[in-house]
This record gives C-alpha cells, sequence and structure tokens, in this order.
C-alpha cells in the first residue's frame, strides 16, 4: 500500500549556464548532480515522507523537485543543495479535502460557500525541516586545500573532495570521484572542519532568508 | 455522402440554447485582469550582465514574466556546417518546468526558437562576423502571458551587451484582440480567450519592422490601430532597454 512517494529530484543545465552546453544533448553534469541530491536529501532523513501522505494507503503529495543551473561557475552540487533546502523549506503544502468520490479536491477559502466535505489537512502547512544538509566543496592540489573552487579552477584541478554534514555537525556523506591526488586522512579532517564552519554560516543565511520571506 | 452529386453537404449551425458564449474576461467597468486600463502595459524591469560565463546575458521582467538570456560568441561554426561570408545566428527557446501552471507544460512552445531567429536576424549585422555563430539561448523562467516578446526584448539587449553589432535595439510588444477591444500586453489568462492576437517586432530609431505575426480574425482598420498601438508601446519600451543599457556602462565605469 502506498503512503507517500518520495520526491523526484531534478538538476537542469541549460544551455544559457555555460559555454559547453549545447542545446538538445544534457550536460555531462547534470545527472550525476541529480543522482548525488536524491542520496544526500534521502539519506540525512531530514524531512519525515510521512508528511506528504494524505489518506493512508490511498493518497499522496508527490514532490517534483526541479533545480535550474542559470550560470555554471564552479561547486555546483553546494548550490544545488542549498536551493533545494530553501525551496523545500519555503514549502507549503495546500488544505485539501476528499470528496464523496474518494477523489482529492482542494479546499479555497475564496468561496464563500459552506465546505460540503471535511478537510483532509485543515489549513496550509509547511514541511518539519530537521538536521539540514550543507555541503561544501574543496579541490585538493598538492598540500593546498582550495575550497569552494569557481568553474575555472575545477576545469585546472582535477581532485575535488565534497563534505556533507548536518547541522548537528554529523557526517552525512563524502564524494571524491577519483583524480590525481590521493586524499589523506588529515585532508579529509580539514575539508570537514572547512564545512563545519560554512554550515554555520549558511545555516544563518538560510534562517535570515526565510525570516524575510515570512508575512 | 459528400461524393454523390446532387446531395447537400452535411452542415452544423448551432441552435441558440446550444451556444454558449465565452465568459468575459472584462468586468463592467472595463478593467483587466490584473487591473489595467485595455492600452496600459505591465511594469518592465531589465538587468544586463546576468550571466559571468557568458559573452552577453540579459534578466527581463514584465509583470510576472521572467525571462533569462545568455549569448555565447562569435564562436566557430560547427564542423558540419558549409563555409559562410556572412556570421551565423542560432537561437533556442527553452522552458523551466515550473514556468507554468501545469508543470512542463511550456514545452509546447517548440516555434519560438525560429520565430526569435526571425526577429532578430534582421537587425544583427551578420558581415560583422564571418565564418563564426553567435548562440543565443532563452529561458523562461515563468511565463505569465506575452512571453515571446518578451523573450526578443531580453535577447536583443543580450547581444547589445555581449557587443554584437546591431542596426539597433529590437522591442517587441503583442496585442489581442477581443470583440470590438484592443488590449495590449495580454496576460495568460486574456492569451487564452483572445479572438486573435498581433505581435510586432521593430526597430525603433529606425522605424523598421522585423517581425510582425497576426492570427485570428481582424479588419483592416483594427490591424493599423493595433500596430500603431504596439509601435508606440515598442518605442516607450527601448527607452527603458537603453536606459537599462546605459546604467550598465555606467556602473562599470565607477
Amino acid at each position: 500500500m502506498l503512503i507517500f512517494v518520495i520526491s523526484a529530484i531534478d538538476f537542469h543545465m541549460p544551455p544559457i549556464c555555460s559555454p559547453i552546453v549545447r542545446p538538445g544533448r544534457p550536460a555531462e553534469a547534470s545527472p550525476m548532480v541529480s543522482k548525488q541530491l536524491s542520496n544526500t536529501i534521502s539519506s540525512s532523513r531530514m524531512t519525515d515522507l510521512k508528511e506528504l501522505s494524505l489518506v493512508s494507503g490511498k493518497a499522496a503529495w508527490m514532490a517534483y523537485l526541479d533545480i535550474y543551473c542559470l550560470d555554471a561557475d564552479g561547486a555546483l552540487f553546494d548550490a544545488a543543495l542549498l536551493s533545494a533546502i530553501a525551496a523545500l523549506s519555503h514549502l507549503q503544502i495546500p488544505s485539501i479535502a476528499m470528496n464523496d468520490d474518494g477523489k482529492i479536491v482542494l479546499v479555497s477559502d475564496e468561496d464563500g460557500q459552506k465546505r460540503a466535505q471535511e478537510p483532509v489537512n485543515k489549513e496550509k502547512r509547511k514541511l518539519t525541516l530537521r538536521s539540514i544538509p550543507f555541503s561544501l566543496t574543496c579541490i585538493l592540489h598538492k598540500n593546498y586545500i582550495l575550497a569552494d573552487p569557481t568553474a575555472e579552477e575545477e576545469s585546472i584541478m582535477e581532485t575535488h573532495v565534497t563534505v556533507v554534514l548536518d547541522t548537528s555537525g554529523q557526517l552525512i556523506s563524502l564524494y571524491k570521484p577519483g583524480g590525481p591526488v590521493l586524499a589523506y586522512t588529515s585532508a579529509i579532517q580539514d575539508c570537514a572542519a572547512l564545512t563545519r564552519q560554512r554550515v554555520k554560516e549558511l545555516n544563518n543565511f538560510l534562517d535570515k532568508a526565510n525570516s524575510a520571506m515570512e508575512v | 455522402m459528400a461524393g454523390k452529386g446532387g446531395s447537400t453537404p452535411a452542415t452544423y449551425s448551432p441552435s441558440p440554447t446550444t451556444d454558449k458564449k465565452k465568459p468575459s474576461l472584462f468586468n463592467e467597468d472595463l478593467a483587466r485582469p490584473d487591473g489595467r486600463s485595455f492600452h496600459q502595459c505591465r511594469p518592465a524591469f531589465f538587468r544586463t550582465g546576468a550571466v559571468n560565463a557568458a559573452s552577453g546575458s540579459a534578466y527581463a521582467e514584465v509583470g510576472n514574466t521572467k525571462v533569462i538570456v545568455s549569448v555565447f560568441g562569435p564562436r566557430e561554426s560547427k564542423k558540419a556546417m558549409m563555409y559562410s561570408d556572412i556570421g551565423r545566428l542560432n537561437c533556442n527557446v527553452s522552458f523551466t518546468t515550473f514556468a507554468t501552471p501545469i508543470r512542463g507544460q511550456g514545452s509546447d512552445h517548440k516555434e519560438y526558437s525560429s520565430m526569435l531567429h526571425k526577429a532578430l536576424e534582421g537587425a544583427i549585422i551578420l558581415e560583422t562576423f564571418p565564418k563564426t555563430t553567435v548562440d543565443v539561448f532563452a529561458l523562461v523562467l515563468e511565463s505569465s502571458g506575452s512571453d515571446l516578446p518578451v523573450v526578443i526584448s531580453c535577447a536583443s539587449l543580450a547581444l547589445a551587451d555581449a557587443g554584437i553589432m546591431m542596426y539597433d535595439l529590437v522591442a517587441s510588444v503583442s496585442v489581442s484582440c477581443f470583440n470590438k477591444n484592443l488590449v495590449i500586453d495580454p496576460v495568460l489568462e486574456e492569451e487564452n480567450g483572445q479572438d486573435g492576437s498581433l505581435m510586432i517586432t521593430c526597430m525603433p530609431s529606425r522605424y523598421e519592422i522585423t517581425q510582425l505575426t497576426v492570427t485570428g480574425e481582424w479588419s483592416t482598420p483594427k490591424i493599423n490601430e493595433g500596430m500603431q498601438l504596439c509601435l508606440d508601446a515598442c518605442a516607450k519600451l527601448a527607452k527603458i532597454m537603453r536606459s537599462c543599457l546605459k546604467e550598465a556602462v555606467s556602473d562599470s565605469q565607477e
């Protein structure tokens, strides 16, 4: 029986974002970032998918998360994850009711008619987000760690490490897709320390943005 | 049967009872869904330099319609293309999946790319970049009516930002026809219920039209009135576009 539906996550790279991307053929990075995002959001357990359930075993919300890259200038995954979290924290689930045929209908407050159906969820509600994940991509070059690289820096240096931590400081994922430079334990720890610092900054930034949006 | 001589072809005339009237978009005091008067355009906002990776780019917001355009090049033409003394223009218009009220509905407008190409081609001095191609890529972030005119105007601004030589900026405006009324810069709701539409793309300084598209039934006086409305609006829009370019230049000098 269907209780909830996992949201479909798509990262799009339209041709406007980079001179490398051409219409008709998708960018190489696009499916990779989509998969990475999907894994991170599901493994972080930041959303309880049961919240998307309307009537147990009968109806659930399907959440589509479409992320568009407008300007590809490095660290695409970091920007995509931040925008995904911002969108989820701003998401409002509309109030709906179930009619006599068992079909789901939106409840509009505008029409003055008395509601015949009892609403399944009484009012617009937000998703509860807990242990929000944030990421930081670093480039490893000789003995140096370069945090948050630009597209130019990424094209020159081949080894990068992406660390994802949640707000409680737990490691959600560590991603190092090959590259000639070996990542020693000390380098990984340094990357994690930089990420921890970045998580605090981004969390404050997100809180400010959310409070500014609330009426 | 239609093939047999002497037999009258089957025709259908709706009876007065079944002839349902189209629901009126306009209320009694002749105001539009968003409260504008018939000959009033939506507020417009333009900004250049939206995408760093591009040679030139622009962002446009007209009412709730939001568009971003990137220009790449002039760059080497594809190997398969034949030699050309003049430059080539390549245009592509795409919609985000969330641009329209129904997810993914924007992909219906496949013809927008060729219409954008035709609208801009006459304004660009193609002789200045032989053997190369200029790519103009547009992305509609939010569709709220009059999408193509906004895309064209924004693309023209992006080309100017990229330093592509043009005869003049290109401005575009559309008009919808409802019975006897002409409404300028229609929103999505109005476009869905229109009897006909007219879109003009022009170079206001030269008073030249690069593209004229008419759909539906129009009388000659109505077309003249619609064209004049569009041309006046294009001239005003071009002023806003010019001031945007001047602002960008003064900002870069500072």
